[in-house]
């Protein structure tokens, strides 16, 4: 028997007769088997540690309250979590990808903008949102408003940044990071570059 | 059928899945609750080791209930469990995440791996997974597998899944889950031996002996 057909005919390590007079003769799969043993045994343990693992309490609240409001004719009312940015961030990620932006890093380090900061943001001049650091991107249409609007950050190229006019420092490395303010639909309206 | 319905609560026969979603319907919250503590957790467990992100995954649980709330996910008893049912809605949301964010999660893992803290030289990663750093090693090989593996092995090794379940809801042979479980079993050795020592990569292990 051949090391192929050795493994072809055992895929879950449970060795027969025949099984057996090839490990006899070939260390190597002698070796492969105790290694695949080894790794069958972690995933069982890590299997067994993450089993209790489940979703944090209020996400039943908020679906128990979304049942309540189905059950009493309205729709059901949608939770406002981190789904919409998840889901969102990478759509307004390949918004500036036609851009020629490529940003990163963004779903786990998304964060929103505290309702406060967002309406002193919104309540505040042009003049004052340079004041703020934001700079409005070209393809901006609305001004954020203070219940819409998200904090993004992100890595920009640096020759990205360049060819929207923000004004950079010297400074090494490809990428910048920045701050995106999205607007109600997801897509980026200004940038501030952080670094 | 009150009283029948009344019968099995009392002796706590387990109802069907058709049954819990018919009190359901009628607005029946225990009925809704039953459902969701029995499922969430695999759910949640499932995103989680395919997106590595316990935001993604309560996100995509949540989606989950959430379109079995609206009644728009067209659960039929007759082609299936209301589990794989619900697992197919989450992979569908898992999918939809991890190619949306195709890029952004590439470099997340890097990330990540980059942060590995590096075994030693004289540490076998392989003899060390039923240590704490070891299934920490694990689980991030897991997430760092390509998606079709990735995901035969969170059902089926991580979840316990059958072999029927999982093809049921990829929509695959059982053979191939066999196969694509196989081949995932031997990308997640090549991974923690390159863990051991990068410079031999992939090559020194398969002159180790693998020959598949």
């Amino acid at each position: 028997m051949s090391c192929r057909e050795f493994w072809n005919r055992m895929p879950e390590l449970e060795a027969g007769d025949e099984q057996l007079g090839h490990l006899r003769e070939c260390p190597a799969c002698v070796a492969r088997m105790g290694h695949q043993r080894m790794l069958a045994a972690g995933l069982s343990h890590l299997a067994g540690k993450r089993q209790d693992l489940a979703a944090p309490p209020q996400v039943e609240a908020e679906l128990l309250t979304a049942f309540r409001s189905h059950m009493a004719g309205s729709a059901p009312a949608l939770p406002h979590r981190w789904m919409g940015l998840s889901f969102w961030i990478p759509a307004a990620a390949a918004c500036f990808l036609v851009l020629g932006v490529v940003a990163w890093g963004v779903g786990s380090r998304a964060s929103h903008v505290s309702r406060s900061h967002i309406v002193q943001f919104a309540s505040i001049e042009s003049a004052d949102a340079a004041d703020e650091g934001f700079i409005p991107l070209p393809s901006a249409t609305e001004t954020p408003s203070a219940d819409d609007a998200d904090l993004v950050r992100v890595q920009v190229p640096r020759s990205v940044l360049i060819a929207l006019g923000v004004p950079l420092a010297e400074g090494s490395g490809d990428a910048v990071e920045a701050e995106v303010l999205l607007g109600a639909g997801g897509a980026p309206e200004a940038v501030r570059v952080l670094q | 059928m009150l009283k029948v319905n009344h019968l099995e609560k009392e002796m706590s026969i387990p109802e069907t899945d058709d049954q819990l979603l018919l009190r359901m319907r009628r607005g029946d919250e225990e009925a809704f609750l039953t459902v969701y503590r029995k499922l969430q957790g695999p759910i949640y467990r499932f995103t989680l080791n395919m997106t590595g992100s316990a935001t993604v995954a309560e996100d995509v649980t949540q989606e989950v209930f959430l379109a079995l709330i609206r009644q728009d996910c067209g659960y039929d008893s007759a082609r299936g469990t209301l589990a794989g049912y619900l697992f197919g809605i989450a992979r569908k949301l898992v999918l939809r995440h991890l190619e949306r964010s195709r890029l952004m999660a590439e470099q997340e893992i890097d990330a990540q791996e980059w942060g590995l803290p590096h075994a030693s030289a004289h540490h076998d990663p392989i003899a060390e997974l039923l240590h704490t750093e070891g299934i920490e090693a694990l689980r991030r090989a897991v997430v760092s597998l390509p998606k079709r593996y990735r995901e035969v092995v969170a059902l089926c090794d991580l979840e316990e899944m059958d072999y029927a379940g999982a093809a049921a809801l990829l929509g695959c042979p059982v053979g191939t889950v066999r196969s694509r479980l196989h081949r995932a079993r031997s990308l997640l050795l090549e991974k923690l031996q390159q863990k051991r020592d990068p410079k031999l990569g992939v090559r020194a292990w398969r002159t180790a002996g693998s020959v598949i």
